[in-house]
């Protein structure tokens, strides 16, 4: 790909950028309305464009919304007795339209008005009901599809080696993600949240006290992977520049460690008698 | 939550907004519990930053600046943007405008997924915020050109998985030259 786009690239970049007449006045658009103005057919092109761009724009916006996650979210925030919330949040055919709330108003008034909430909502079951059932199977779907063990061990040791951005919290780690019973618990232990930092997921990142030059931290995030073991194995699965790391599967929880400092330190975490050698 | 603003709370901003921003999240991650992650992660942002929120009728285009936020600081150390790696392309413009039931969700998502997170960015942008290039192009801070070839390419991208057996071919060179002769 050039790095400096020809005339014509730069028409049909503008062409697919320009909105409407009060863009052509633009001048970064200049060589688009030049064209536009001599060639009766680019313009209808562009016509047909807008067109098309605005039936990708409802097609986008249409993406169904899990039930309840109003209440969840609400829940999670703590605010959840400041509230009535479910009287205010839109009614779930129209939530299924991605829109909600006053905009909805704005962009179907002919939902708003005409058709009862009972309609609504008889009319959005079977849309949840498939969309629960297309999320299942797109999970299932997904189990293994995007992550590789490799991929799941490189992030885990670029994570480790970013170090502590983080503090670290004080209060009891929360019991969705426990500490791994494969490994040693050690005095001094740490933990802190994950938030999307680590395959884009949320968990706890369990520091272990660094001591005689070693480091280790335990990852664990809520991801069904294929393949891995079901407990640490005694060697790393993957050594890098002095950094050793092992991933494994405990029911729906993925633990992945990452240990500095030698193959030593990394088997000194591990409970004894147990995982494969590989 | 305690800061309120331009009349709102978090409990209201949720119950107006939670779908849009869901589903702005899902385009952008394309998984459910992604998507549910990162709603989440902005309206804990939203109830923290209440207090910058001046105007109601601002909400919305606000959360969706805390939601890019939020996707690129999770995202660009793993799937940072190449550049160009899509083919500009309006070969593919249909030649009748398609209906509804013609755009299929699941391949629109899948064209989405294949795409490097920049150009995705730029692409839900234009359509899900409804912004310009040139605005785009102030908010992302990249240069116009930028913009518009992203846009350019993965819109192209997009329809070629959408209509690409029913489209008639429009030789790009030829509308946009015919005139230069």
């Amino acid at each position: 790909m050039d790095s400096q786009p020809s005339r014509d690239d730069r028409i049909l970049e503008a062409l697919e950028a320009c909105r409407g007449r009060d863009d052509l006045s633009d001048p970064a658009l200049a060589d688009l309305a030049a064209e536009m103005a001599a060639d009766p057919d680019l313009e209808a092109i562009h016509h047909r464009l807008r067109q098309i761009d605005v039936k990708l724009a409802a097609a986008l916006h249409d993406v169904p919304v899990p039930q309840r996650l109003a209440g969840r979210l609400l829940e999670r925030l703590g605010a959840i007795g400041a509230t009535e919330p479910q009287p205010e949040v839109p009614a779930p055919a129209v939530e299924a339209t991605g829109q909600s709330g006053r905009e909805s108003q704005v962009a179907v008034p002919i939902f708003s008005q005409r058709i009862s909430r009972r309609w609504l909502l008889a009319a959005a079951l079977p849309l949840c009901a498939a969309a629960c059932l297309f999320a299942a199977v797109w999970l299932g779907m997904q189990k293994a599809a995007f992550y590789s063990e490799s991929r799941v061990l490189q992030e885990a040791i670029a994570l480790f080696r970013e170090g502590i951005t983080e503090a670290t919290e004080t209060a009891a780690p929360p019991a969705d993600y426990p500490f791994s019973r494969d490994l040693l618990r050690v005095a001094g232990m740490q933990w802190r949240p994950i938030r999307g930092s680590f395959l884009g997921r949320s968990g706890v990142a369990y520091e272990l006290p660094a001591e005689g030059g070693f480091r280790a931290a335990l990852y664990v995030v809520k991801c069904a992977m294929d393949g891995l073991p079901v407990a640490p194995p005694r060697r790393p699965a993957f050594t890098t520049a002095n950094c050793f790391a092992s991933a494994w599967q405990d029911g729906d929880l993925l633990y992945v460690l990452v240990v500095s400092g030698g193959e030593a330190a990394y088997r000194s975490c591990l409970t004894t008698a147990h995982g494969p050698v590989t | 939550m305690g800061e309120q603003c331009a009349g709102m709370d978090i409990a209201q901003l949720v119950a107006e907004h939670h779908g849009a921003v869901y589903g702005y999240a899902y385009r952008l991650c394309g998984s459910v519990p992604e998507a549910e992650d990162l709603t989440q992660q902005v309206f804990l942002l939203a109830q923290q930053k209440l207090g910058q929120l001046r105007r109601a009728a601002s909400a919305r285009s606000w959360m969706f600046a805390i939601l890019r936020r939020c996707f690129r600081r999770g995202r660009k150390r793993w799937q940072p943007a190449s550049a160009a790696s899509l083919r500009l392309n309006i070969d593919n413009i249909p030649a009748e405008v398609p209906r509804d039931e013609q755009i299929d969700r699941q391949r629109l998502q899948e064209a989405l997924n294949e795409m490097p997170d920049g150009f995705r960015m730029v692409l839900l942008m234009y359509y899900f915020e409804d912004c310009s290039y040139r605005e785009i192009s102030e908010k992302l801070q990249l240069p116009m050109g930028t913009v518009m070839s992203r846009l350019a390419r993965a819109k192209g991208h997009l329809r070629s998985r959408l209509f690409e057996p029913a489209c008639t071919a429009v030789q790009p060179g030829q509308a946009a030259s015919s005139q230069r002769g």
